[in-house]
Order: structure tokens, then C-alpha cells, then sequence
């Protein structure tokens, strides 16, 4: 059992210790402190033990994620000049080389399939024990509840209750949730007295 | 922030979430840098957002994994803070106040350093604190006398 601290140091100074980001004084302070103290060695050992070796995120992506902001808000302009009578709301997003869009109060699901470590966009199908994240497309400036919903078998279930979310492209419900059964499973995803509704076959 | 987002919801699934779609926000917004301190509030924030809807209650406890709370170095009195008591205390308490409990009990964070991440006083960072100790002996007192919260 690990002995108590008196005055421990936080998370936060051991997190920006282990990322030497405290200035040399404060630096000194906590290192003498680890050296005296059980249980603050520990809690510093488990940050050290969950250090990965990440790649660098490259600037290339975040130059490019740049890029792409400024050609959408050059797209929306355009839109909203020619279309400011219609007084919708456009989202534009890049989804892998294609543009979505998504107008007023529109709702939109997709799903993402995980299977055995395998990730599969928009699925068809499933086997007992697959787990599944909803995404959601909608373009409602206000903060959307989403009510999820799965249907199977003459049973309806709500595995991952209603969430609240800021609308924009794919954005992910949170949590995720099993399927099992034999029987087709239709997922279901309603905000506002709209619904949008995808049929996942078992297989 | 994963560690973080995990003392306080106790799962992985769930912590994953909160500080991916805070990432994907933070890109979505342009923001290429951003303080650690920063980032602690934002998770500190979604996580109880999460806790604080009674829809959510029953998946956070049900996939609640103790160890990823860590070792409990500061107590409010004896009771150390897990996510059945802060799921209490989200009923009682105002966001202010449940920010600075998560940055006491979970983060380990002197008064001092609370006033500074959340600005405001010591003094009134102190003044939260003796609340949050009044509503968690009165849930301990209660359980004790087997009424419940």
C-alpha cells in the first residue's frame, strides 16, 4: 500500500514535470519531492509508464486542415451570397476527397463498424458482437439532442441514451455499443421531428 | 488528457470520446496550440457534462473500471472521491463547484493552483471546498443511516 501525502503534487505539475515544462525552480521542487515521497513517485511512474513513442503530428496536416478551412469558408460565401433568400445554413466538409453537405435542419447517420480490430465505414451488415459508433451529420447552429435508437427483433433499445451535440460533419455520438441477436438491426437517429435511419443485415 | 478524462469517468470508452471530439473541436476551430492548463479545464468540463446527465448515469457506472481513478493522494476527509459520489454530488452542486472538487480531489491540486486554472480567489476557492465537504459528509451521513441519496 502506498503511504499518504500530505501535500501531494498535482496532476497537472507532474504531467508539464514529465513534459519539462516547469520552469527549472519548480523543476527542482518536485523531482526533491518524488525523490521523498511513495505516493507521488507512483502517480508520477504511472504517467512515465504510459509515455508512448507518438510520431510528431506533422505540419503538413495541420497546414492542410488550414488550407481546407479557408477553401470551405471561400465555398460558403460564395453559397450564402447566392443563396441568402433560402437563408440555410450550409456545412461543407471534406470526408474523405468529397464534399458533404447538409442543409437546414437536415439529420444524417452513418455508422462505424469495429470487428476484430477491423474498422468499416457505413457497414451493411453484422455479427453478434460487432461494436458500432454512430456519427452524425447535421447543420443546426443550436445544440442538437439526438435521441438513438435500435430496433430488432420487435424490440427498440436505447444503448447510448440521448446525447446533446454541436452539429457539423460525422460528428460522434458518444460511447458505442454491441450488437447481438440474429436477427436485422435498424439504427436510428431522430433530433427535432427528424430521423435518419440505416438497416444493418446480420450475417 | 486520456489520463485525465479516465480518474474522472473511469472508463476508457467514454474518456477516449470526451477528449477526441475535444481534438476534433480545437482542429474544426484552427487552434494549433493551446496550454496543458487549458486543456484540463476543457476535459474537466466535458467529462462532467457527461456525468451531469441522468441519461448517461447508467453506462458510466456500469462501465466503471475503479483502477483508472488511480491512487487517491488527496481525500475529502476520509471519503475518497470516485465516480458514484461525483455522480451524487453533480445533483447538488453547481458547475463551479464541481470544477474545483475534480481539480482538488481527482487532480490533487492545492488551493493555490485551482485559484490560478480557474481564476478565481483562494478565498473563494476555499469557500467551495468547505461546501463540497458539507454535501459529501451529509451523503456519507445519509448512507450511513441507510436512507440513500
Amino acid at each position: 500500500m502506498i503511504p499518504a501525502c500530505a501535500g501531494p503534487v498535482s496532476w497537472l505539475a507532474l504531467e508539464r514535470h514529465a513534459l519539462g515544462e516547469l520552469d527549472a525552480a519548480r523543476a527542482a521542487e518536485v523531482a526533491a519531492h518524488l525523490d521523498g515521497c511513495a505516493a507521488c513517485r507512483a502517480a508520477y511512474g504511472a504517467i512515465e509508464a504510459d509515455r508512448r513513442a507518438l510520431p510528431p503530428l506533422p505540419d503538413l496536416a495541420l497546414a492542410a486542415a488550414a488550407r481546407r478551412r479557408r477553401a470551405r469558408r471561400a465555398v460558403a460565401a460564395a453559397a450564402t451570397a447566392l443563396a441568402a433568400a433560402a437563408a440555410l445554413l450550409l456545412v461543407w466538409r471534406d470526408r474523405e476527397g468529397q464534399l458533404d453537405r447538409v442543409k437546414g435542419d437536415e439529420l444524417t447517420l452513418s455508422l462505424v463498424r469495429e470487428r476484430a480490430g477491423d474498422i468499416e465505414h457505413d457497414p451493411a451488415g453484422f455479427r453478434p458482437g460487432d461494436r458500432f459508433k454512430v456519427l452524425v451529420t447535421c447543420a443546426d447552429p443550436r445544440p442538437l439532442r439526438i435521441d438513438m435508437t435500435v430496433r430488432q427483433g420487435g424490440a427498440v433499445d436505447r444503448p447510448l441514451g440521448a446525447a446533446e451535440i454541436r452539429c457539423g460533419n460525422r460528428v460522434p455520438l458518444p460511447g458505442a455499443f454491441r450488437l447481438t441477436g440474429s436477427g436485422a438491426a435498424t439504427i436510428c437517429v431522430a433530433a427535432g421531428g427528424v430521423t435518419d435511419c440505416s438497416e444493418l443485415a446480420a450475417e | 488528457m486520456l489520463r485525465k478524462a479516465e480518474r474522472i469517468l473511469q472508463n476508457r470508452e467514454d474518456a477516449g470520446d470526451v477528449v477526441q471530439s475535444l481534438f476534433v473541436d480545437l482542429v474544426e476551430r484552427g487552434v494549433e496550440r493551446v496550454e496543458l492548463a487549458y486543456l484540463y479545464r476543457a476535459v474537466t468540463n466535458r467529462c462532467l457534462n457527461l456525468i451531469r446527465d441522468r441519461r448517461n448515469r447508467d453506462r458510466l457506472l456500469e462501465r466503471q473500471q475503479a483502477a483508472l481513478r488511480g491512487p487517491a493522494r488527496v481525500r475529502c476527509d476520509d471519503a475518497v472521491i470516485g465516480l458514484d459520489l461525483l455522480i451524487k454530488l453533480s445533483g447538488r452542486l453547481d458547475a463551479h463547484h464541481m470544477e474545483v472538487l475534480v481539480c482538488r480531489y481527482l487532480d490533487d491540486m492545492s488551493q493555490e493552483e485551482i485559484a490560478e486554472l480557474v481564476g478565481a480567489s483562494r478565498k473563494t476557492v476555499g469557500r467551495r471546498l468547505d461546501r463540497i465537504r458539507d454535501h459529501v459528509a451529509d451523503l456519507r451521513e445519509s448512507a450511513a443511516a441507510g436512507g440513500g441519496s
